[in-house]
Formats: structure tokens, C-alpha cells, sequence
């Protein structure tokens, strides 16, 4: 496992769900003003310079669950209220689209390369926002620093690291399907076509030494694979050649999962990482909570976003899952009482429990604080 | 008109007569693949095979995560058993889930034991999984100058007295055949379009599997020359799996299997 995988699964993770909540409020026809700050919003928090500093630090990935809780609690960060139905499908798309472009990135530097893509998008959304465009230009430089000067060796470990991440994740995207790069069983279409990597040639040839080259050989190479194209650029800007990790949604190319959630073709065996508690992804996420609390305590929910196309359908979605979220609010719990030190937090713990009998409409953000 | 159309013919029949083989008989045909409990991880060399003469049956090791599935199959096909092994660590502080990095049968004199390596050391169990024997600690991985150095060895396998000569797999899809003696390089071959993540060979006969993310299962042939030369002979595409172990079962080549990522079969190929 690569220490220095997390930062770039959340910093994707982060860009994908962008992506989703750009096009659904654009869907939903939420006035331009109240999307760009919501997006507004989750970008400055996501890009916390503290927040992300913590993330560069060398350590393990976070387990699922507490990957799951962050996601939470940044969709939540602004002006806007996901209910737990349509939070599950926006992180079921969110992790689907990343796993795509990890299992496609045809090296395992051009993650680098998805994230730069991501970062490009982003930056693109708090233009004209001085203050949070400083944020994001930050979080490059961190890229170029952490990532720069890699050896094939360690990216190949963080592609791995991710992919173990996502493993027996096999949610079908009605996106991906149409597009034929999803097969029915939720397994992503491998192409044995197209450009091969940087730094790689098309397979075929076999060339012969003794000293210096005496004879080559020439053998069929199994698919119909073309020379590789340029490298793509791993500075502030340029062209990053893939376009993995580039926006795939518009108005018309809705975000959908198919099916009911539950149908998940999973070999439910041995998930032990849930049962291990993980220190430091809890002091990060009381991190992120705090961070999220100094900005959004007095803020109340104006927007509802569905994640489904009807509300009847989001209702529905919702009735199916409770159990699931009830098994994972056991899990993750945090007894609030011991984090008496920590004023900050004590501090939007009180004030959300204000707001609670004050108003029913914050449920959704009071259910994720509980069950941190 | 006719004249043209009789030539045509007697060049695809010439044609067939010298490619028949290449054409028609395939070096192996795929077998009824053998179901996993939990699914491959992303791992190079995510595949052990040990063929135990004693008790007639084939035993296979695949690293799921934190554990590795065991599959026994009787060699007359009458019995399938399952097995798996948790790796726990030693460790006060739990911080992190152990993570196997390989599982291997490996053949020492006197007995075979299944060796696991994790981030933080090597586990050495009894050959099927029951008994830990030994423990050998790679000291502390979150120490912050050893994070990230872990072993990235991605397939490289030495070949029997009778070859003396070295193949690696490499990240650009390149196999180089070296001669063991002199260090000398054989051969550079353009094998796979993506990264290679298992290598394997036959000692008796000189056969090399090679199994990538793009799909493909390639075997070839090593040849006694000095230095070392290689042929391509057989390849096949398991649709839509970045292959992540390879291992004959047999050391003169004639059957091998192959696991894919994030999927629970055992892929089996006999020659035909």
C-alpha cells in the first residue's frame, strides 16, 4: 500500500462529485447565484489549506465508511441538503467514475494526469473568486511537489493501492452503459485497441541480441493497438492529453445509476477494514468537521438536490436503504462527549443542536454529525 | 476470371497447408475456470500453485486484501475445498488493516511452506495455511524514512540450471531475456500493452507465461542459444481483466492459470 494515495482519491473524488452537483443543479434549475455558491462553498472547503496539508501527510488510505463520512460532510458544507438516498447514489457515482479512469489510465502516472484534469475543472469553477482560487492554485503546487519527482515504481503501487480501494465495487452507471464502456455485470469494458502508454511500444516485435542487434521477429499483437501519443503535461497548465477525469456530464447526459442499490454482485467477505477504527482518519474528519462548522453553522439548508429523477423515486430509494445506513451509523459512532477539549467542535455541536429544535429541515447534516 | 479464381485457390490452400497449426490447433485451450471466495486484489504476482503428489491434488493461492483464498482441487476433478488464511500483525496499535503484498508456495529441501508478505513483515505458514511457523518483522513502516520504499517487484523469476538465463517483466510492457552467466542481453520484446503483473516458466521445457493489465496471457518459448533467444507461441484475451497472476501447474508447461483483478476465478488453460 502507498502512503501517498490519499490525497489523490480525495482530491478525484472531490472533482467527480463537482461534476454531478454542477450538472444536477443545472437540472434542477437552481437559480445561477445559489449554485455557483454552493459549488463555491464545497470547493473552499474541500481545499481547506490546513484540511489539505493534513491530506499530503504520509499515511494510510481511509477505510470506506470514513472516506464515506468525509463526502458526507463536504456535500453538506454548503447552502444545500442531499437526503440519504440521493447522498449514497452521489457517492456511488462519484467512486464508479473514479474507479473507470484508474482501471483505463493506461500508466499509472497518467493518474497524476486525471488529477490535473480534475484540478483544471475545478479551478474553472471558482474563477473571478480570488481567495478560493489561491486555495486550488495551492493544492497544485502540493501535487507537483508530492508527485513530481516519482518513480514509475511508486505510481505503480498508488494505482494498485487504489484499485484495492474500489475493489468489488460493481455499481452500473447508466452513463457508462450507454456509452459502452460498462458491461451489465458492472465490470468496465478493457479495450485491447488504441494508443498504448507513454513510453511503451505496440506490441509485435521481438529483436534479437548478441552485443549489438542481430535479427528481429515479428509476432501478432493480439489487438490493434496504435504508437502512443504525446506525454501530457504535469505543470499548472497545459495539456494533460487523456481526458480522463474531464467533465463527462451535461445537461442532456444526466448522472444515473441503474438499478436498486442492494443488487450490488458483491462477494461479501471480507471487509475487516471497516471493523478497524482508524485514528488518524478520525482526527482528520473532526478536522474537516471543524472546518466545515466555523463556516456553515449559521447557514441554513436552501436547496434540496435529487440525486433521482423523481422525488417519488428518491423516496423509494430511500426506504430501501435505511437498514444499511443504520448498520454504518453503529459502526462509525464517535462518542461527542469525549472530544470535551476540543472547544471548536464542542462548539458546533451546540450550536447544530440549536438549530435542531429550531428547524426539521437540517435533519439530513445533524444525522451525519451523530453518526461521526 | 477462372484462371484467377484457381490460383486463388491453390494459395489458400498452400496457405492452410503451412499454417495449419497456427491457424487451427491453438497451443491451449481454455478450461472451466475454478471459483474463488472473495475476489483477486490488485497485486503482482496475485497467483500461487502447488500440485501435491502425495495426496493427488492442486492447490491454488490468491490474495484477497487481507486474506488469501486456498482452493484445493482434487487432480481427478472429484473434490473442490476451500480455505483462507488471515494475516493479523503482531502490532499494539491496530492503525492499519494488514495488507498482503504476496502469497507464495515456496519448495525448500525438507518441506513447502505458504509464505504471505505484508507492509510489515513476512509470515511463514505450514503448506496448508493451518499453522503459522514463523514471523519475521521488516521493522516499522510508518517510521517516516522507510514509508513508501516497500518491495515493488513487479515478476521477476530465475530459470533452472538448464536454461541459465534470466527474463523480466517490465512496467512498459517490455520482457528482457538476459543470460545468467555473462549478464548479457538476449532479448528485448515488445510483449504486452500495458504493465506486466506476473511472470512465470516452465523449467523442463523452457516456457514463459506473461499475464498484463491489458488483458493478455502470453506464453513463450525460451530457446538455448547463447545468448538466450525467445519465441512467441500462444496468446489469448480474457475480455475485460487486468490479468494479475499467472502460474503453470505443471514444470514441462502444459497447463497454466491465470487470476484477473477484482474477480473470483481461477482461469485454467490446457495444452492441447
Amino acid at each position: 500500500m502507498s502512503f501517498k494515495t490519499l490525497p489523490l482519491l480525495f482530491i478525484n473524488l472531490g472533482g467527480e462529485m463537482v461534476y454531478i452537483l454542477d450538472q444536477r443543479l443545472r437540472a434542477q434549475n437552481i437559480p445561477d447565484e445559489k449554485s455557483k455558491k454552493v459549488l463555491h462553498d464545497i470547493i473552499a472547503t474541500m481545499f481547506h489549506k490546513r484540511f489539505m496539508e493534513e491530506l499530503f501527510k504520509p499515511q494510510p488510505l481511509y477505510s470506506k465508511r470514513a472516506m464515506r463520512t468525509v463526502f458526507d460532510r463536504l456535500a453538506h458544507a454548503s447552502i444545500m441538503k442531499l437526503n440519504a438516498a440521493s447522498m449514497d447514489k452521489l457517492y456511488d457515482l462519484m467512486t464508479m467514475a473514479f474507479k473507470y479512469q484508474v482501471s483505463l489510465s493506461l500508466r499509472p502516472k497518467d493518474i497524476i494526469l486525471i488529477t490535473l484534469n480534475h484540478m483544471d475543472s475545478i479551478k474553472q469553477f471558482v474563477e473571478g473568486v480570488p481567495n478560493i482560487r489561491q486555495q486550488v492554485d495551492y493544492v497544485y503546487r502540493l501535487i507537483i511537489e508530492t508527485y513530481g519527482s516519482m518513480t514509475a515504481g511508486e505510481f505503480h503501487l498508488i494505482r494498485q493501492t487504489l484499485l484495492n480501494f474500489f475493489q468489488d465495487m460493481h455499481i452500473r452507471v447508466s452513463i457508462f452503459l450507454k456509452d459502452k464502456v460498462q458491461n451489465n455485470n458492472g465490470r468496465f469494458v478493457l479495450p485491447t485497441s488504441g494508443p498504448v502508454p507513454w513510453g511503451s511500444e505496440v506490441p509485435g516485435l521481438i529483436r534479437l541480441f548478441d552485443g549489438k542487434e542481430k535479427a528481429r521477429k515479428q509476432f501478432p499483437s493480439g489487438g490493434s493497438y496504435l504508437p502512443c501519443l504525446a506525454e501530457g503535461s504535469f505543470d499548472m497548465k497545459g495539456d494533460r492529453v487523456t481526458k480522463l477525469g474531464t467533465n463527462m456530464y451535461s445537461t442532456s447526459r444526466s448522472v444515473e445509476t441503474v438499478g436498486n442499490r442492494a443488487v450490488k454482485s458483491t462477494p461479501q467477505t471480507s471487509d475487516v477494514e471497516s471493523n478497524v477504527p482508524d485514528p488518524l482518519a478520525k482526527a482528520q474528519l473532526d478536522l474537516l468537521s471543524s472546518l466545515i462548522g466555523s463556516k456553515t453553522t449559521n447557514v441554513k439548508p436552501e436547496i434540496r438536490l435529487n440525486l433521482f429523477k423523481t422525488d417519488e423515486e428518491e423516496e423509494q430509494a430511500a426506504a430501501a436503504i435505511q437498514p444499511v445506513e443504520m448498520a454504518e451509523s453503529k459502526v462509525v459512532k464517535i462518542d461527542a462527549s469525549k472530544k470535551q477539549k476540543n472547544e471548536e467542535l464542542s462548539k458546533i455541536m451546540g450550536e447544530l443542536q440549536v438549530q435542531e429544535s429550531a428547524s426539521h429541515e437540517s435533519d439530513d447534516l445533524l444525522d451525519l454529525m451523530d453518526s461521526a | 476470371m477462372e484462371h484467377l479464381f484457381y490460383l486463388g485457390k491453390v494459395n489458400v490452400l498452400t496457405f492452410l497447408r503451412k499454417n495449419y497449426s497456427k491457424l487451427f490447433i491453438k497451443m491451449y485451450r481454455s478450461e472451466k475456470p475454478i471459483p474463488l471466495k472473495g475476489s483477486a486484489s490488485a497485486l503482482s504476482n496475485n497467483l500461487s500453485v502447488l500440485l501435491t503428489e502425495e495426496k493427488k491434488s492442486l492447490n491454488y493461492a490468491v490474495v484477497h486484501k487481507s486474506v488469501v483464498n486456498i482452493v484445493s482441487a482434487a487432480t481427478d476433478g472429484s473434490t473442490v475445498t476451500n480455505r483462507h488464511v488471515v494475516c493479523k500483525e503482531p502490532t499494539a496499535t491496530q492503525q492499519t488493516t494488514p495488507m498482503i503484498i504476496q502469497a507464495k508456495w515456496v519448495t525448500i529441501p525438507c518441506r513447502t511452506v505458504l509464505v504471505l508478505t505484508s507492509l510489515k513483515g513476512i509470515q511463514v505458514f505450514e503448506s496448508d495455511g493451518t499453522a503459522l511457523i514463523y514471523w519475521h518483522s521488516l521493522g516499522d513502516v510508518h517510521s517516516p524514512d522507510s514509508y513508501d520504499q516497500s518491495n515493488f517487484g513487479r515478476g521477476i523469476t530465475g530459470v533452472g540450471d538448464s536454461f541459465l538465463c534470466v527474463v523480466g517483466g517490465f512496467g512498459n510492457g517490455q520482457l528482457k531475456v538476459y543470460c545468467a552467466k555473462t549478464g548479457k542481453l538476449g532479448a528485448v520484446v515488445n510483449a504486452h500493452a500495458r504493465w506486466i503483473n506476473a511472470l512465470d516458466i516452465a523449467p523442463d521445457t523452457g516456457l514463459v507465461v506473461s499475464v498484463s493489465d491489458d488483458t493478455f496471457v502470453k506464453i513463450w518459448q525460451l530457446k538455448k542459444e547463447s545468448p538466450p533467444e525467445i519465441e512467441h507461441k500462444y496468446q489469448e484475451s480474457v475480455s475485460d481483466l487486468q490479468l494479475v497472476g499467472a502460474q503453470f501447474v505443471h514444470s514441462g508447461g502444459r497447463g497454466f492459470c491465470v487470476t484477473g483483478y477484482d474477480n473470483t476465478s481461477v482461469y485454467f488453460f490446457v495444452q492441447n
